[in-house]
Parts: structure tokens; sequence; C-alpha cells
């Protein structure tokens, strides 16, 4: 409904990060050629938890906000083809606190939407498969899906 | 002095009768419901539950203790709404007000009615507490607390009141102004505390209670401006809410629809009925002028802009666009 408050949200959600964020998480509006900031997408990257199958990997994540944030939840990208049972082929997450009619709350911060796939990351949740590939591996072959996401962390190494 | 003794002598004490919690009948209720359990328990029969003809159980403890709790906060609320009224009125209002309300000839009396009020809502808060409490004790359940949960998502949790949080913003105001440095103390301490730049109004109520109003709008994320609290207890900017009931600035919260939601706790419905917290507005204004003067600015091309939007659009559906 108004673009004013999405963007002065945001604009505090950055300052928020500035001060305060967890390690390893990178959460960056997008800077334009010109030099200017885009405050409605969001460049992020998720650390594979430690002690995890994931651990190792730094995973690309993009946040697309609307005009009518927050009272829209964002929409969440990893790179297309991405391996997780709850990634769809285009990249898109499958979360209920993404979800406008289930778990999403205007209250709900960047910080803990990141926070909350990284979770997701290591405890897909079965019941809303959003990809064949990854939800039959984790149903039928937790070896192969072990191995599946061992060599996709490797393929996300920490960017130098 | 046992609570319940306190609580009785508090009651009786009071200049007019207010509705109150039933604690003495709903202790003996207890009391009946201990000695049978008891006595079952003495049987060797289910052990540890209650019997099926317990006075309690079967119906006469949660009901009444609900229309109990059910008077007290529409009491409150009524009453400080009426306070509160007289103490923001201007002009003719406020003479009309201030000759047709008996006993509100001065500020003092006014700081005092706030005082009682207050003290009012607390005791019966803890009351209400307790007697849930050796609810769940006498009956190893925790039922006590799921009602607790119930008369919040009823909105008779006087705690959860938007006018406690008014009648603060009320106390602190007039103790800021210099005509009432001579103001009774209506909470063991209450204060605006700024922590990380965040608002919260922080105040020790009696019986070791404690209320932490948090003041920061969970929807724009920055403090609360020209306030508004949705009738499930939560605060936000009248405009952020304006936004989150997909309602436009013109049409107001009244035309929110009875689907929408709180930002915070999912709760439909609550948006009609919010209530302007004036008080509490006036409390910010007052104690972060840069950024209220900042905000001001800010709001009014906001405003302006959908104002314009809205009319715009009003236009082109007279006109079948």
């Amino acid at each position: 409904m108004s673009g004013g408050i999405a963007r002065g949200r945001l604009a505090e959600e950055r300052k928020a990060w500035r001060k305060n964020h967890p390690h390893g998480f990178v959460a960056k509006p997008e800077t334009l050629a010109d030099g200017t900031v885009n405050l409605m997408i969001w460049h992020c990257t998720i650390p594979g938890k430690q002690g995890t199958d994931w651990e190792g990997g730094y995973f690309p994540l993009t946040l697309h906000f609307s005009e009518d944030y927050p009272s829209k939840p964002p929409k969440c990208k990893f790179p297309q083809g991405f391996f997780h049972p709850n990634v769809y082929p285009s990249g898109t997450v499958c979360l209920s606190i993404l979800n406008e009619d289930s778990g999403w709350r205007p209250a709900i911060t960047v910080k803990q939407i990141l926070v909350g796939i990284q979770d997701l990351l290591d405890q897909p949740n079965p019941a809303d498969p959003a990809q064949t590939d990854g939800y039959h591996l984790f149903i039928q072959d937790p070896t192969e899906y072990k191995r599946r996401v061992r060599l996709q962390a490797k393929q996300y190494p920490p960017i130098v | 002095m046992k609570f319940a003794k306190k609580y009785e002598k508090y009651m009786k004490g009071m200049d007019e009768e207010l509705p109150g919690v039933g604690l003495k009948r709903l202790k003996k209720l207890l009391k009946k419901c201990r000695s049978d359990l008891q006595s079952h328990e003495n049987d060797g029969s289910s052990a540890g539950r209650c019997p099926g003809h317990c006075s309690v159980c079967d119906g006469s403890f949660f009901p009444s203790l609900l229309n109990e709790m059910s008077a007290v906060i529409g009491c409150f609320n009524e009453k400080a709404k009426k306070l509160l009224e007289l103490h923001l009125a201007s002009g003719f209002k406020k003479y009309t007000m201030w000759f047709t309300s008996k006993g509100h000839k001065s500020h003092g009396a006014l700081i005092q009615q706030g005082k009682d009020l207050v003290t009012y809502a607390i005791i019966n808060a803890v009351a209400m507490r307790k007697i849930l409490k050796k609810y769940d004790k006498i009956h190893y359940s925790k039922q006590g607390q799921e009602f607790k949960a119930q008369a919040q998502s009823l909105h008779i949790e006087i705690l959860q009141s938007p006018w406690l949080c008014e009648l603060m913003a009320f106390y602190m105001n007039l103790r800021r102004s210099k005509k009432n440095n001579g103001a009774m103390e209506l909470f063991g301490d209450c204060s605006l505390v700024f922590d990380d730049d965040k608002p919260t109004i922080s105040c020790n109520l009696f019986d070791s209670m404690r209320v932490d109003i948090s003041l920061t709008c969970s929807i724009c994320l920055d403090t609360v401006f020209d306030p508004v609290a949705l009738s499930c207890g939560h605060i936000y900017c009248y405009l952020c809410s304006c936004s989150a009931a997909s309602v436009t600035i013109v049409d107001g919260l009244k035309s929110a629809e009875r689907k929408s939601k709180c930002p915070l706790c999912r709760q439909a419905g609550v948006f009609p009925n919010a209530v302007h917290l004036d008080e509490l507005n006036m409390l910010l204004s007052y104690s972060c002028p840069e950024y209220w003067e900042k905000r001001i600015q800010m709001e009014r091309v906001e405003r302006v802009r959908l104002a314009k939007e809205h009319w715009e659009s009003q236009c082109r559906a007279f006109l079948g666009m």
C-alpha cells in the first residue's frame, strides 16, 4: 500500500544489521551502476551451520522486497537449481514464515529470516517439498543426499 | 497480612463499590475441591485427579472468574477513558466536562483518581494471578495457565489494557509539568527508558510485578509515532497500522476488515476498536523532540501523498475510468 513505509522499514533494518548481525552472515542492499542503493533488493550470504553437512558453504541468497513490505513477506531466492527439498527449481525458498497466509508477520526481521533459512538448510520439512530431486533423495537415500549436500557446500566456498 | 485479607480490605475501603474478583468465594471452592481430592486419594481411587462431582471442575470456577475479569476490565477501561478524556479535553468541552463531573475540581484530585485506578487494576491483576496459581497447584494441572492465555485472547487481561499504558504516560506527563511537582506516585517506579535508542515504559508494580511496554513499532522498527493500541494490546504507529490493515488513512482503522490480523500475534479483528494513545504521544513528543520534529515532517509528506492517492482513486472510480 505504501512504499514510504517499506523503504523506511528497510532503512531501519539496514541500520540494525550494521549495528549487530550473526557471525558469517552477509546482507547488503543492491548497489546500482550509478552508485545509488536500491533498498528493495538485498544480496545476502548464509553460512552453513557448523557440525552439519552444510558446514563450509557460503550460500548466496537474494531477497526481493515489494512496496507492500512488511505487510507482505520478501521473496527469497537461492541460485537456480539449488539442491534442497524445500527450494523450488527456480531457487525460491519454501518456508512457512515467508508465506503470507501462514507464518509471516510484519514483525519478522531480515535477521530472523536469514537465521530461519539457515536452520531450514539442515532441517528440511518433508511435508512441504518443493523439488523432486532433493525430496526423493532425502526420503529414500540419505547417504546420497548427504554426499550431494557436501558437494554443494564445496561449490560455494567463502568469498575472500 | 495474607493477600486475600489485604485484597478484601482494599476493596472494602474504596470510595465507591467497584467490581472485583470474588477471591474469598473462589478460595472456598478450591478448599472444598482439595478436601474432595484428599478423601478420594485416601480411598485409592483416581489419585491426583479430580473426582467427577468436583464443584470446581464442573464449571463453576472458570465461568465465574471469567465474568469477574470481564467486569473488572470493563470498569477499569471505562473509568480510565473518562479520566483521560477530562485531562486531554480542550476549550469549551473541557469546561463542560469539569462542571458535569463531580470531584474533579483540582489537578490533585485528577492525579489521585489516576493513582486509585492503577492500584485497582494492579491489585485485581495480582488477585487473578494468585487464584489461578492456586488452582493449578491443587489440581496438578496447567488449566490455570491455559485460562490466562484464553483471557488474553478475549482481551480481558488487565495488564494488557491500552488504558494502563495511557495512565502511565498520563502520570509521567503530569510529573513532568512544573505545576504538578507534588504529584503522588502512582507506581513504585515508572519511567521512560531509552535502551540503545529503543524506548520502553518500565514500571515496578505492586507485589513485585513488573511491566515493560516496548514503544518500538514492529512494522517500521522505529519509535511509535501517533501511536494506536489494537484491541489485543499491541502498539503501532497510526500510519503503520493503517498499512497493516490495508486501509487508507482517510477511511481509518474503523473500516478495517474483520479478517485483518495483528502484525505481532496474528489475532483477527483487532483493528476496528483500536485506541489512540494521546497521552503516550504527548510523552514521546516531550522526551525526544528532535526525532519528533523530523518524524512530523516525514509523516506530513507521507500523509499528503496517501490522501492524494486516495482521492485520485475515488475520482477515477466515480468517473468510471
